[in-house]
C-alpha cells in the first residue's frame, strides 16, 4: 500500500494519550494514528446517512465511480450507476412513454 | 403497453399518481408480482398501504400467469423475473421498475426499455395529467419512504421536472 506524507496539527492532550497508547500497545505514533482513523472511517462508512451523502456526491458528479465503489459496495454502485444513466436519459425516455 | 413490478406499483401508490397511470395506459403484471403485492399489504405500515390501494385496482390490471425464468440473480427476485419474461410473451414497450439494486441486470435482460416511475412520471407531465409541481411532489413522497439508496435517487430524478419549469 503507498502512502502519502501529509501534515496535520493535534490538539497537545490528544497527542500525549496517544504516546502512551502508543506506549501500552507497543506501536508508534503513525502505526496507532492509522489504526484510529481507520477504524472511525469504517464505523462512520457503515452509517446510511453518510453512504446516502457518498451517493449524493456521486449524483452530482462529485466523486468517482471507483470511490463510491469502494465505500457503498460494488453491488449498490452499479445500481446507483445505471440509476443515474437512466434518469440522464429520462426525458427521451419519457417522450417514448408519453407518445405510447 | 407497460409491465409494472412490485416496487414501482408501491411508488405510484404511495405517490398517489396510480389512478392517472391506470387511466392513461394498458398495465400489465403477473400472478407472482400480485402474491408479492399480497405480501407486503399484510404489514401496517406506508409499504402495506400502498400495496393495498394496488390491490383494489386490480381489475383495471391485466394479470399474466406467467411463471419466473431461473435467471439465477439474487438481486432479482421471482415477481421481477416472471416481469421480464412477460415483458417478452407481450412485447411490451416498458418494463417499469424502482428496484434500484435489480436494475443493473434487468437493463440487460430486457430487450424493451426500462425505466423508473420518476421517468413515468414524467411522461405523465408531457401529457398534461399532472402539473411539473404535482409530480415533484409525489416524487417527494416516494422518497420519503425509501431506504437509503432510494432517497438520493429519487431526489436526482427531481432534476427530470426542474430543467424544464427552470427551478
Amino acid at each position: 500500500m503507498s502512502t502519502r506524507k501529509v501534515n496535520f496539527r493535534l490538539p497537545e492532550e490528544l497527542v500525549t494519550h496517544a504516546d502512551i497508547a502508543a506506549e501500552v500497545t507497543h506501536k508508534n505514533r503513525t502505526e496507532l494514528l492509522i489504526e484510529a482513523l481507520r477504524e472511525y472511517l469504517k464505523e462512520i462508512e457503515s452509517e446510511e446517512s453518510f453512504q446516502e451523502a457518498v451517493v449524493e456526491l456521486y449524483l452530482a458528479d462529485e466523486l468517482d465511480f471507483e470511490i463510491l465503489q469502494d465505500i457503498i459496495g460494488r453491488q449498490d454502485a452499479e445500481a446507483v450507476r445505471t440509476s443515474k444513466q437512466l434518469l440522464d436519459e429520462g426525458d427521451d425516455l419519457a417522450n417514448k412513454l408519453a407518445d405510447l | 403497453m407497460l409491465v409494472i413490478d412490485t416496487s414501482a406499483f408501491i411508488s405510484l401508490a404511495i405517490g398517489d399518481v396510480l389512478d392517472d397511470v391506470l387511466t392513461e395506459y394498458d398495465v400489465v403484471t403477473t400472478t407472482l408480482v400480485i402474491d408479492e403485492l399480497e405480501s407486503t399489504a399484510e404489514y401496517d405500515d406506508v409499504h402495506g398501504h400502498g400495496a393495498v390501494t394496488v390491490l383494489e385496482r386490480s381489475d383495471r390490471i391485466k394479470i399474466l400467469d406467467i411463471p419466473a425464468p431461473d435467471l439465477s440473480s439474487s438481486r432479482i427476485d421471482a415477481g421481477e423475473a416472471s416481469c421480464v419474461a412477460a415483458v417478452e410473451e407481450i412485447d411490451a414497450a416498458f418494463l417499469i421498475t424502482d428496484d434500484f439494486r435489480a436494475l443493473p441486470e434487468l437493463t440487460t435482460l430486457v430487450s424493451a426499455d426500462v425505466a423508473l416511475s420518476p421517468i413515468l412520471l414524467r411522461a405523465l407531465t408531457k401529457r398534461g395529467v399532472l402539473t411539473d409541481s404535482e409530480a415533484r411532489s409525489a416524487l417527494d413522497t416516494i422518497a420519503r419512504d425509501r431506504d437509503w439508496l432510494g432517497a438520493p435517487i429519487y431526489h436526482y430524478a427531481q432534476r427530470l421536472f426542474e430543467e424544464e419549469s427552470g427551478t
